[in-house]
């Protein structure tokens, strides 16, 4: 089996008046970065690019005033429903959206915290499979986002620049020759390009050699971040790595270093999965098959648990110890245990209590199926 | 010089901070400069500026020192104040406002204060032979300086102008 089936029918109000589908049929559709695989799945989760672009001629979210984030709004929904890269793309009135949709849209990585917290008009466009969005009237006006699975760094690089002059034939975007690309906060100034990929390093987690080799990375051009990005922790051993840098140098020289980083992560990840086989094979799997078995039967699971012994089982299958669930259910389990996607599952309101519940019984659910 | 912090150690930090063509100079030892975190050049605005300069020069000081320089921009009414507490212009007119300040800031936070990647697609434009010319003498001079970093900036410029001849002939496009 290659993923996650549905388990019940998620329904809902919906604030999607979109060209395409309604934001539930997000749920079980998932997006190619969910289902697809490289040669570097096995610790690489997905690659992610996006730049920052505003509109020439419009003050910037945090000083414009509500018409013209409107007038915003029109401009880039009318020029997207043109870019052949964004055909039949669903267009998400944020305003419109409950709480737990947006916590939904968030926990799916199509939008940032930012986007739901701030009370701006903001729109979410979401096109082929997930792997393009774009967030409207976020910290800059267009946020556009390329989400691959995998390290399809090249992949990700070419998409995002074809939507980039896509959206130019209709939009005249903010640019000096001596600046750049023109952002609210500097720290994105230039190219206004941020790349990111989202690692696992559990093996080096358990011999408690993540602190050390983050350290090692050069911290003047290289961010690690937690799950949901800037501010947030690591879960599950899931660090996300990023440029720091957007300024005085090129996309090209940005991948590059980010290319870089990625292989020397993945060979660390790599020689400490090996080293752990040699040194500590039986402690390792006693770890994973007490975390399968805790996963199969618990009766209440909190999100952070379930993330660090999903975790473990992700390490377990990589080291050939457990065979029967595959790395992308294991990742779609990552998603669908999230508070939001829960809620959505159970198309009911849950609180934390009721939702640790659910949690537990829907991973029972999925893990003795996969068996 | 001794550290204008602790007055004890000699100062070897000097840091300059400009304001609207008003330069304000700070002194100071590494030890100082490493406690007050700005021997890291990743510390983000309002700490190095909206704390660390006013609690140097006294909070009133500084705020007049502001006021006195402070130009607001006149599309969105953002001053260099206002920048340094919510670490946001906001507009693309600020960027020309406060140019003069930036120089110093873009220098901090990206180690650069010019932009050298893509431009956008109307505004690619073709790089004449002189041009071509001159930065592969400076692609040469970073090499003999062994600065490989601004090197390979350099050759992927070059690279970037090769890759659509048939556009240019002998010339280039830049992206």
């Amino acid at each position: 089996m290659s993923g996650i089936q549905p388990q019940c029918e998620g329904n809902g109000p919906s604030a999607v008046e979109a060209s395409g589908s309604d934001i539930d049929d997000f749920l079980w559709n998932f997006g190619s970065w969910l289902t697809d695989e490289d040669e570097y799945s096995d610790i690489i989760i997905s690659t992610r690019i996006r730049l920052a672009r505003n509109l020439k001629g419009y003050r910037f979210p945090n000083r414009a005033s509500n018409a013209e984030l409107r007038e915003v709004l029109q401009q880039v929904r009318r020029t997207c429903q043109e870019c052949e890269s964004l055909k039949n793309g669903t267009y998400v009135d944020i305003e419109k959206l409950s709480e737990w949709d947006c916590k939904y849209f968030v926990e799916r990585r199509l939008a940032s915290p930012q986007l739901i917290e701030n009370a701006y008009p903001s729109l979410l466009i979401i096109a082929s499979r997930e792997s393009l969005s774009i967030m409207v009237n976020e910290e800059d006006h267009l946020r556009i986002q390329c989400l691959e699975a995998g390290f399809r760094i090249d992949r990700a690089w070419e998409k995002i620049s074809q939507v980039d002059d896509e959206l130019e034939e209709g939009l005249t975007f903010s640019y000096s020759d001596r600046f750049g690309y023109l952002t609210a906060c500097p720290t994105n100034l230039g190219t206004g390009l941020r790349v990111s990929i989202f690692v696992h390093l559990p093996a080096l987690s358990f011999r408690s050699e993540t602190q050390s080799v983050i350290q090692q990375l050069p911290t003047s051009e290289i961010a690690v971040r937690g799950f949901y990005g800037e501010g947030t922790e690591s879960i599950g051993n899931v660090f996300q790595i990023s440029n720091q840098l957007t300024l005085g140098r090129t996309e090209k020289s940005v991948v590059e270093r980010l290319r870089w980083t990625a292989n020397k992560l993945v060979e660390l990840e790599r020689e400490a999965r090996a080293r752990l086989l040699k040194e500590k094979e039986t402690k390792v799997e006693d770890a994973v098959f007490r975390a399968l078995g805790v996963l199969r039967h618990a009766r209440i699971m909190s999100s952070l648990e379930a993330m660090d012994l999903l975790s473990l089982l992700r390490l377990g299958l990589e080291l050939g110890m457990i065979s029967d669930i595959s790395r992308v259910a294991i990742n779609q389990l990552m998603v669908l245990i999230q508070p939001a996607h829960l809620q959505k599952i159970y198309s009911k309101g849950l609180d934390a209590d009721e939702r640790d519940i659910v949690r537990a019984e829907f991973i029972r659910q999925n893990l003795w199926m996969e068996n | 010089m001794l550290c204008q912090l602790c007055e004890k150690n000699p100062a070897t930090i000097k840091i300059a901070h400009v304001i609207k063509q008003k330069k304000i100079e700070i002194n100071l030892c590494h030890a100082c400069a490493e406690a007050k975190g700005v021997d890291n050049p990743m510390v983000t605005l309002p700490q190095i500026f909206g704390n660390f300069i006013s609690e140097l020069l006294g909070d009133d000081l500084f705020s007049k020192a502001i006021e006195k320089t402070g130009e607001k921009c006149e599309c969105c009414g953002s001053t260099w104040n206002s920048f340094e507490k919510t670490g946001m212009f906001g507009c693309d007119i600020c960027y020309q406002t406060f140019e003069h300040d930036l120089n110093f800031t873009l220098r901090r936070i990206h180690g650069s204060n010019k932009h050298i990647g893509n431009r956008p697609k109307s505004q690619r434009r073709i790089i004449d032979a002189t041009e071509l010319e001159r930065i592969r003498r400076n692609l040469q001079k970073a090499i003999l300086d062994e600065n490989f970093e601004r090197a390979a900036e350099l050759r992927d410029i070059l690279k970037d102008a090769r890759a659509e001849p048939e556009e240019s002939q002998n010339d280039g496009i830049l992206r």
